[in-house]
């Protein structure tokens, strides 16, 4: 499962592509080369939005790391000044306890795109493994961990981290690890198929022949020929548990209070008035986290073309 | 046919198992114990331990598993903790108003990806086609929850024109249309970002058709736009769609979960969070395995709908639908 917009016409004009011109593509590279593919990268760079959106992630990776330095206040200095509007003072005005927005922001950063990019580790850990070890060994393996990702696919995600949470207690820690351990099925479809389908290659017949082992096989043989698709997906699955995690902290469940998230900013407006009369409370963290997702997800979609997944 | 339906309705059986396992391992990490929140205050130890016999609580835990599941088959879903009513009842009169909300959002969704999708799709690489493709991505790069919330700012306090939440007017007629006013803005929250996804779907998939032999062979005997999609292209492209819809409902569940919460929508997402708000096990795991199998007939009618748009499937009875 890609993200939502795998074109299988595009695909069918690449494998064409591949047919009419095989010297493009020298069938000894592939083998040894543990990063394939990486030339294609600076494809990346063709389309204005990807730069942007580079740009973008960037910017929030630095605001993010440097947002001690960055941030005008202590983001948990309660002021005087409490719902004051934007102003030269506070460029994205204070909350209902007269903390400062802007360094707010700056700090829900660093827990957005910690748990983005953590949690999908964890995730494309366990997904790898699982869906590797289920596709190369096959027949009992892969009939048990599949009916297992089954069921796990069978859960609303957020249902199951709700109960999980609530359970575990709610904190950051807590968090990355529920999406991680619990995001990984949907990878593991994933890799299991492309695992199947690399599996039947001469090259890896010739590893079995030659004798080497299962992981040997698996880690150093299979994995960096099915290594595209898996970053693409796991590109689009960060942008995914950036939005996830911002509506667990909205609901109440994420991260909690004192310290500052994107999605708990949000989380305070549940009152009408405040909806109306203080638009700063709400606009700034949601529209950080719209942006943030959007950029991932146009990276994804700029990998996806540049590596021709 | 029917051969097909009951393989399919087979596979179910281990699902659920598994589900409910899945559920039943988490209620026993949960801290406490079920029995001090049942067991009055101020109650003899030995009556406790007696109490705890009639529970079940002193057998193996395979034997508990065992009398839990017969129990929720047998409709005896447990009581809640906070209100003492049954989680089953409780469940019940929330199902309605979430079907609702999911079914008119999804709705909603196809309604407007399948125009859109298709009309970027045969307009492929035109500037409108690029232009809704970030359409697209903003759509559904948008949190839930702030497009509920920018929508009730718009379209409820700046612009009076929809209630901001709950589901009837407090003391007014509870009529269709008192519904379908309060019913908008939630739907169009929900359903927004799903019409980014399909129409992206559905933009793929007109491309893929268009790829092939037989749109070509009609236009050239002189099938005109309209026609060919209507009688050739529109078939083909369902046997894709319906596997993705297939995949997009448990985010749309999740989704009806935070509308609730923006809305005030009296559906099953707002149990949910008064359940997690009181640390109610037993409402929790109702609520948890009733989405599950919602899903999983979700999924269900999924397949069946395979077999009935797509002839091969229904006469071959049985084996994976092609995608």
């Amino acid at each position: 499962m890609l993200g939502p917009f795998r074109s299988r016409e595009k695909k069918a004009a690449s494998r064409e592509e591949k047919a009419a011109i095989p010297a493009a593509r020298p069938l000894g590279r592939r083998v040894g080369s543990r990063l394939p593919h990486l030339p294609r990268l600076p494809r990346l760079a063709r389309r204005p939005a990807t730069v942007v959106s580079l740009l973008l992630l960037f910017s929030l990776i630095f605001c993010g790391i440097f947002a001690p330095w960055l941030a005008p206040y202590d983001p948990f200095l309660m002021g005087k000044t409490v719902l004051a509007p934007p102003d030269a003072g506070h460029w994205l005005g204070t909350d209902q306890l007269g903390r400062d927005n802007l360094s707010r922001l700056l700090y829900g950063a660093r827990i957005s795109l910690a748990t983005g990019f953590l949690t999908v580790g964890i995730s494309a850990f366990l997904g790898v493994t699982v869906g590797l070890v289920s596709g190369y060994y096959g027949k009992a393996v892969d009939l048990v961990l599949m009916r297992v990702t089954d069921i796990f696919l069978s859960f609303p995600l957020l249902m199951l981290i709700l109960v999980v949470v609530s359970v575990l207690g709610a904190s950051l820690r807590n968090i990355i690890l529920v999406l991680g351990c619990l995001g990984w099925p949907a990878l593991a479809r994933l890799v299991r198929g492309e695992t199947l389908a690399v599996k039947q290659r001469d090259y890896i017949q010739i590893c079995r022949v030659l004798g080497f082992s299962g992981p040997r096989i698996m880690l150093a043989h299979i994995l960096p020929n099915i290594a595209r698709p898996i970053l693409v997906a796991a590109t689009f699955a960060v942008a995914k548990n950036i939005l996830l995690e911002s509506a667990l902290s909205f609901l109440g469940v994420g991260v909690p209070l004192p310290a500052p998230s994107w999605g708990n900013m949000l989380a305070g407006i549940q009152s009408i008035s405040l909806l109306t009369k203080y638009y700063w409370l709400w606009l700034a963290p949601g529209l950080a986290i719209l942006l943030c997702a959007l950029a991932v997800n146009f990276l994804g979609e700029a990998l996806m073309e540049a590596l021709e997944v | 046919m029917s051969r097909y339906i009951r393989r399919r309705l087979l596979i179910c059986i281990p699902l659920l198992l598994g589900i409910s396992l899945l559920n039943f391992i988490i209620v026993h990490l949960a801290p406490g114990d079920p029995a001090d929140m049942l067991i009055r205050p101020g109650l003899a130890p030995e009556m406790i331990v007696l109490q705890k016999e009639a529970m079940g609580l002193g057998q193996p835990i395979w034997a508990q598993y065992g009398i839990w599941l017969k129990n929720i088959l047998l409709g005896n879903w447990g009581y809640s903790y906070a209100t003492h009513r049954p989680v089953i009842a409780m469940i019940g009169e929330r199902v309605g108003p979430t079907f609702l909300l999911m079914g008119v959002s999804l709705l909603l969704s196809l309604l407007l990806a399948f125009p859109w999708g298709i009309l970027s799709g045969l307009r492929q690489n035109s500037l409108g086609d690029r232009l809704s493709a970030g359409v697209c991505f903003t759509l559904f790069s948008t949190p839930g929850f702030f497009l509920g919330i920018s929508l009730i700012y718009l379209f409820a306090l700046k612009i009076p024109l929809f209630p901001p939440s709950g589901m009837y007017t407090l003391g007014g007629e509870r009529g269709f249309l008192d519904v379908a006013r309060h019913l908008a803005l939630p739907a169009a929250a929900l359903a927004l970002p799903g019409a980014g996804v399909y129409t992206r779907y559905v933009r793929s998939c007109t491309l893929e058709v268009l790829s092939q032999d037989y749109p070509r062979g009609a236009r050239a005997k002189g099938a005109r736009t309209f026609r060919l999609l209507r009688v050739h292209m529109l078939r083909n492209m369902m046997i894709t769609m319906v596997s993705v819809i297939g995949m997009e409902i448990p985010p749309l569940f999740c989704g009806a979960v935070v509308a609730d919460r923006v809305f005030a929508w009296p559906g099953i997402g707002k149990l949910t969070m008064d359940a997690i708000a009181a640390r109610d096990y037993p409402v929790l795991l109702g609520v948890n395995l009733i989405a599950a199998i919602i899903i999983l007939l979700a999924n269900l009618g999924t397949d069946l709908l395979y077999c009935w748009i797509d002839p091969r499937i229904r006469y071959s009875g049985k084996g994976e639908p092609p995608c």
